[in-house]
């Protein structure tokens, strides 16, 4: 989600978008499991801010081939190989795969948008 | 599968609910608001969104031109220049959209001081928060890569893209014929 002052600035200058921004958040929740992302967001987050990340828990083999993912998507998603997608699909169809992805765009350029919109103009 | 087929393939994904779903609907919405509300630097827009293309090394991006910055003067020697543009010719306006748009996708922790400095140089605090969405927008290609579902139908052939009055796309012809 965008941070409180992140969304009060962004809401400031570009009101639909910002509106916009905070319904595809909510709704990249809904139509994904949600679980499984917050921990994909959670991790990124760590990842873009160049922290350590702590696992809230023991990590399943679905949620570990979910991160992999998510780890390549946030630093080069050109770089994901075909097995990094495969290895979702031992757990996942092919239409949960799509909306996850473009849930974890949502998550991971907001995220983006918290940190460097908080540097430059806050 | 070959090095170039989508990752997921085209008959196990369901029409409104994966493509074209609720989700997509959204992100589509959201980035035609964005094009809606932009700012009228079609060339600078253009630069961030090759740049975007670039980073992300999306075909179909990489292959599509924006009209109205061709309009205005947009052409191949500025779009060769975006790859190494901190020693480019391009103006230092442009390249501090660059360096934005570059903080955003690659580095966002890198984000400074002195990027807040040379960005309020060349724009106002809306033309920025424009330029970040902008960099949003242009970075939903990511799904596309990731899934290799980013293959535009003509190749690599430079080709123009248009935008109507509610912000969707419109692919046009050749760029040059």
């Amino acid at each position: 989600m965008l941070a409180k002052d992140i969304q009060k600035q962004l809401a400031s200058m570009h009101p639909e978008s910002t509106l916009k921004i905070t319904h595809l958040n909510q709704l990249a929740r809904e139509t994904t499991d949600a679980n499984l992302l917050n921990l994909c967001s959670s991790y990124i987050d760590t990842i873009l801010r160049n922290l350590p990340w702590q696992p809230p828990h023991s990590l399943t083999e679905r949620e570990q081939a979910y991160l992999t993912f998510a780890e390549q998507f946030t630093m080069a998603v050109s770089a994901i190989e075909d097995q990094q997608v495969a290895a979702l699909m031992k757990f996942s169809s092919a239409d949960e795969i799509y909306c996850f992805v473009n849930a974890l765009y949502v998550v991971d350029m907001t995220l983006r948008l918290n940190l460097v919109i908080g540097r430059v103009l806050i | 599968m070959n090095d170039k087929s989508p990752r997921l393939p085209r008959e196990r994904l369901t029409e409104g609910v994966s493509i074209g779903g609720e989700l997509e609907l959204a992100i589509a919405d959201f980035a035609a608001a964005v094009i809606r509300n932009g700012s009228d630097q079609a060339i600078i827009r253009e630069l961030v969104r090759l740049r975007c293309a670039q980073i992300h090394d999306c075909r179909l991006c990489g292959s599509l031109r924006i009209k109205d910055a061709l309009d205005q003067g947009f052409d191949e020697q500025l779009q060769r220049q975006i790859a190494s543009y901190e020693t480019s010719s391009l103006s230092p306006q442009a390249i501090a959209a660059l360096r934005l748009c570059d903080a955003i996708i690659m580095a966002p922790s890198s984000a400074d001081d002195a990027l807040r400095d040379e960005l309020r140089s060349h724009f106002t605090d809306h033309e920025i928060t424009g330029l970040c969405l902008d960099v949003m927008k242009w970075s939903q290609q990511k799904a596309l890569v990731a899934l290799r579902m980013d293959a535009a139908p003509w190749g690599d052939t430079p080709t123009t893209l248009m935008f109507n009055n509610q912000g969707d796309p419109v692919f046009g012809k050749p760029v040059y014929t």
